[in-house]
């Protein structure tokens, strides 16, 4: 904990943590929309769209419990 | 039309996903005040990132002291699986009764809880309803999330350390199990299985990188898969 500071430094110093880390979040979200609209959903390249996101998504899943077992 | 689907999406929410949804935030309340963590950025975090693992990652890192260009880069890593996940969802919800900036709105909406389930009942809704739908989901789950955490937060010392870690996985297992058992089609039965083999595996080789790199082989493995054998069927 970084308790030595003051109370509005610690504010200013999480408040910009909470700004930029919303703004890299959403980057991703944003992006998503931005390049959805220039991939065809019926061509291959979207099909292996699709293959990556479900397989990040389990990957996540069972990293995050490797992890944790780890630990 | 738009706001009874917005409240269908709010009504669908507050279901067993919405209180798996809720237990886990709860133990993410608890671990956040366990690391010194002010309520009001659970809060805000919660309702601008919206997305766990990148939260988690940035209450751990906060909390050690590690500089903020360095936080910045580990959440917006964690979190690049929404690029994929907006890229997949958008065509589902997209119609051209709307204009184009309802869709980075909704891109907010974009997390595991209202991405898998917004797969899933998307197609079976009419399309100019889709967008409200998820935005309505979206909402019940953050509106739950937050009081969530903030309930967590308040009660974190009546809870074993063990137990808020344990909780703060439920949302994730129960979403893939939810997943699995919902699969419909071949493709991403073989993702799913590529990917959550895989990223353990790469784990073991970079941490870090592990689940965007399970995303990308282990995605291309099951494209290559599925092209082989939809040849072999014919």
């Amino acid at each position: 904990m970084r308790c030595s500071e003051s109370w509005a430094a610690r504010v200013a110093d999480i408040g910009l943590v909470l700004l930029l880390s919303a703004l890299g979040t959403y980057l991703w979200r944003g992006l998503g929309v931005l390049l959805s609209g220039r991939i065809s959903v019926n061509g291959e390249f979207f099909t292996w769209v699709t293959c990556v996101t479900y397989a990040m998504i389990a990957g996540l899943v069972t990293v995050n419990q490797g992890a944790l077992l780890i630990k | 039309m738009q706001s009874a689907a917005f409240r269908t999406g709010v009504r669908e929410s507050f279901g067993v996903p919405g209180g798996v949804l809720g237990a886990t935030y709860i133990g993410f309340g608890a671990l956040a005040f366990s690391g010194g963590i002010p309520v009001w950025v659970v809060i805000a975090s919660t309702i601008t990132i919206w997305a766990l693992p990148g939260q988690l990652v940035m209450v751990d890192m906060w909390q050690i002291g590690a500089p903020t260009i360095a936080i910045l880069l580990a959440v917006t890593l964690t979190n690049a699986r929404f690029l994929p996940m907006t890229v997949t969802v958008m065509p589902v919800i997209r119609d051209r009764g709307h204009p184009e900036w309802i869709y980075y709105v909704a891109a907010q909406c974009v997390a595991m809880s209202s991405w898998i389930i917004c797969m899933r009942r998307g197609p079976e809704l009419p399309a100019r309803e889709r967008v409200a739908y998820l935005g309505g989901l979206a909402a019940g789950f953050i509106a739950i999330g937050v009081v969530a955490a903030v309930v967590g937060y308040y009660i974190a010392e009546s809870i074993p350390p063990v137990m808020q870690i344990g909780m703060v996985f439920l949302a994730p297992v129960y979403f893939i199990i939810f997943l699995i058992v919902e699969v419909r089609t071949r493709l991403v039965a073989i993702a799913l299985a590529c990917g959550g083999i895989a990223g353990p595996l790469l784990y073991l080789l970079t941490p870090q990188w592990s689940v965007l790199l399970a995303g990308f082989i282990g995605g291309t493995l099951a494209y290559a898969l599925q092209r082989k054998l939809g040849r072999t069927r014919g």
